[in-house]
């Protein structure tokens, strides 16, 4: 056992071994005096699984986070790792790696000290501290950094360090607490393919908190949306993307326009392709700006929604060009087209009408739940 | 340009008030008494200063001021630590509360609080009372008129000098480290010494400075509470002054007294630049 322990996270670094927990929360309840945090939560993340827990601030996902940390108290559930059960487990006791906004790095101590801090904890002796902080700081791109201050690194290196420290111990379970969000956009974006590859690496259970739509695509296996402390759709990114199970979800991820389909004005939408699908009166339909065909008056193919508009503005913005234009029955709409020189010389003027299509298998009804649409945390 | 310079000038003239007034009431006193301490008899003399070194008298009375100053000091941290940190874990309003607590005393009178102790520490106060109704002594102790007064009440004082920096200090502190202690391993305790309490350093070291400085020219509380049984620099300096009106004497005690402090000072600055720089 003892030698498993050694060789571990380096073995798995070198050939990416699973050595990953399942993690299975049931039935999680969380209350702050009249705000519910968490409203019965059931998740199970698998073996080796990249779940991303995204919502809007006051959604119980941090509060989730905290509860599997250690530093929230759930009022009633389960929280099991493996076979372990971890409710009232002190936090020093659960063997979680864990990432925080702030990185909180401590200060007082040097990039090597702070990667060894939890192996000095774990009685691990100074010589294989050593090697193994050094190991895992060349997997995040820091070697050599060992004897810097904290207050010498930029922000993405301590990023950086914050996850070699949250890895270094072999945690059987990494959460990350919104850890790219203090970093420019374009760092951002080089650290979720670092982040990526890194979990690939050491096939480890990663659950991560954000509320960065586009972050969570990138980056996750599985998605988890949650508002006013449920989990309202659990799916793989493109799964979540192309078919949101709600209004809420499709509202939250990406930009779309729900329209109320079987309300629509028929002047505006054109459903005459489509037979009998979409009668639910109560059904929004999402348009995606990005699905949407600019087509000719006399345009017609069976499985196709058809809208008809006035282009009110055409708005540049270097990789794309977005037309706004409203639909006759008053309903803004947008669409998103790449900014190649044949695309902007077809794109229609201002004041121009426009006839949009969209295939049916571009879009999806949803049910509208936005009607109580929690007010932010109190 | 002379005109603008001109009106320039006058503008900025006010300006210089603070810098006037530093050299008028600090300065130039301060120069005054540091010539007069060399000053003995009418001549130019180090008669002053060698008679600190000859007279064993003097050599314990600066001893004294330092050790119930180191004494006082230490009480404090031993007080003061535990105080700031449970009022830094309260929430906002408890802090608050417990803060004006503090600060309460802060605002009292020094001379009230020493004669408040003189009546509670006297041979028939409330202490000796209650030990006596306890059964736990036979006869009063001696706890005004001594160091163990004189330090209870200097304690008691300078509580809120060191509660404050160092609250102010904890307040800074990202509880977000003492977090990912515990999440990394680390149990209540050795998160407590090992990243918060470094992490409080620099105000627990402002703090015990201000204490060991404040306490080293402390007048009051000494005479009224050491019933002239704890002599300290001050005391000595007024004497020289009231007793002997030897204003070169007392002069020098006052530069002695400066030059302890500065070199404190000096060495504290060293040594918080040596930690920060770690």
């Amino acid at each position: 056992m003892p030698a498993a322990r050694s060789t571990g996270i380096n073995g798995r670094l070198a050939e990416g071994r699973d050595l990953a927990a399942v993690v299975t929360i049931s039935h999680l309840v969380k209350k702050y005096g009249a705000f519910t945090a968490l409203s019965d939560v059931s998740l199970t993340v698998g073996a080796g699984e990249f779940l991303t827990l995204l919502g809007p601030s006051g959604s119980g996902k941090t509060t989730l986070l905290m509860s599997l940390a250690g530093f929230a108290d759930p009022d009633s559930g389960s929280i099991r790792i493996g076979d372990r059960e971890i409710m009232g487990v002190e936090p020093h006791k659960r063997n979680i790696g864990m990432v925080f906004q702030s990185y909180a790095l401590f200060p007082h101590m040097t990039v090597g000290e702070n990667v060894a801090y939890p192996l000095k904890l774990r009685g691990v002796g100074r010589a294989d501290r050593e090697d193994r902080s050094r190991r895992v700081l060349s997997a995040v791109q820091m070697p050599g950094y060992e004897n810097r201050r904290i207050d010498q690194l930029s922000g993405g290196q301590r990023q950086r360090v914050a996850v070699a420290r949250a890895i270094v111990f072999e945690p059987d379970i990494i959460l990350m607490d919104e850890p790219l969000s203090a970093l420019d956009k374009k760092l951002r974006e080089e650290l979720q393919i670092e982040l990526k590859h890194l979990h690939r690496r050491l096939g480890s259970t990663i659950i991560y908190v954000t509320h960065d739509q586009k972050e969570a695509l990138t980056l996750s296996d599985r998605i988890a949306v949650m508002n006013r402390g449920q989990i309202v759709q659990i799916a793989k990114p493109q799964e979540m993307y192309e078919h949101p199970a709600s209004a809420f979800v499709a509202d939250f991820i990406g930009y779309s326009l729900l329209l109320p389909i079987a309300r629509s004005d028929s002047s505006s939408v054109d459903k005459s392709q489509l037979g009998a699908l979409a009668d639910n009166p109560y059904a929004l339909l999402v348009v995606r700006p990005e699905k949407l065909d600019i087509v000719s008056e006399d345009h017609r193919q069976p499985g196709h929604f058809y809208f008809t508009s006035e282009v009110k503005d055409v708005v540049y913005q270097g990789d794309i060009v977005m037309v706004y234009a409203r639909l006759k029955s008053g309903e803004d709409i947008v669409v998103r087209r790449d900014s190649r020189f044949a695309t902007l010389q077809a794109l229609p003027r201002g004041g121009s009408p426009m006839r949009l299509a969209l295939h049916q298998s571009d879009t999806s009804l949803v049910t509208d739940d936005r009607a109580g649409v929690a007010p932010l945390a109190s | 340009m002379a005109i603008a310079g001109k009106s320039h000038g006058v503008r900025i003239w006010p300006l210089a008030a603070p810098g006037i007034a530093l050299v008028s009431f600090v300065v130039l006193p301060f120069l005054w008494l540091g010539g007069l301490s060399f000053i003995a008899g009418g001549e130019i003399s180090l008669a002053n200063y060698t008679r600190m070194i000859e007279n064993s008298s003097y050599q314990a009375i600066i001893l004294r001021t330092l050790q119930l100053s180191a004494i006082v000091t230490l009480v404090v941290i031993v007080i003061g630590y535990p105080t700031a940190y449970y009022i830094n874990t309260r929430s906002r309003i408890a802090a608050t509360f417990l803060l004006g607590c503090v600060a309460i005393p802060f605002w009292t009178s020094l001379l009230v609080r020493t004669y408040a102790w003189m009546v509670i520490l006297q041979r028939n106060g409330i202490v000796n009372g209650w030990l006596q109704d306890l059964g736990l002594i036979e006869r009063p102790l001696r706890l005004s008129n001594s160091f163990l007064g004189t330090s209870v009440g200097m304690i008691h004082i300078m509580l809120p000098f060191f509660i404050f920096p160092l609250y102010s200090a904890m307040k800074q502190i990202d509880m977000d480290l003492v977090r990912a202690a515990r999440g990394l391993g680390a149990s209540r305790t050795n998160a407590f010494w090992q990243i918060f309490v470094p992490l409080s350093g620099p105000g627990l070291f402002a703090g015990s400075l201000l204490t060991f400085v404040l306490c080293l020219g402390f007048y009051v509380t000494p005479q009224l509470l050491g019933g002239g049984n704890v002599t300290v620099i001050s005391m000595k300096i007024q004497e020289n002054i009231t007793n002997y009106s030897d204003w070169g004497a007392a002069s020098a005690l006052g530069v002695v007294l400066l030059v302890i402090v500065g070199v404190l000072l000096f060495g504290a600055s060293r040594l918080g630049a040596r930690l920060g720089a770690q």
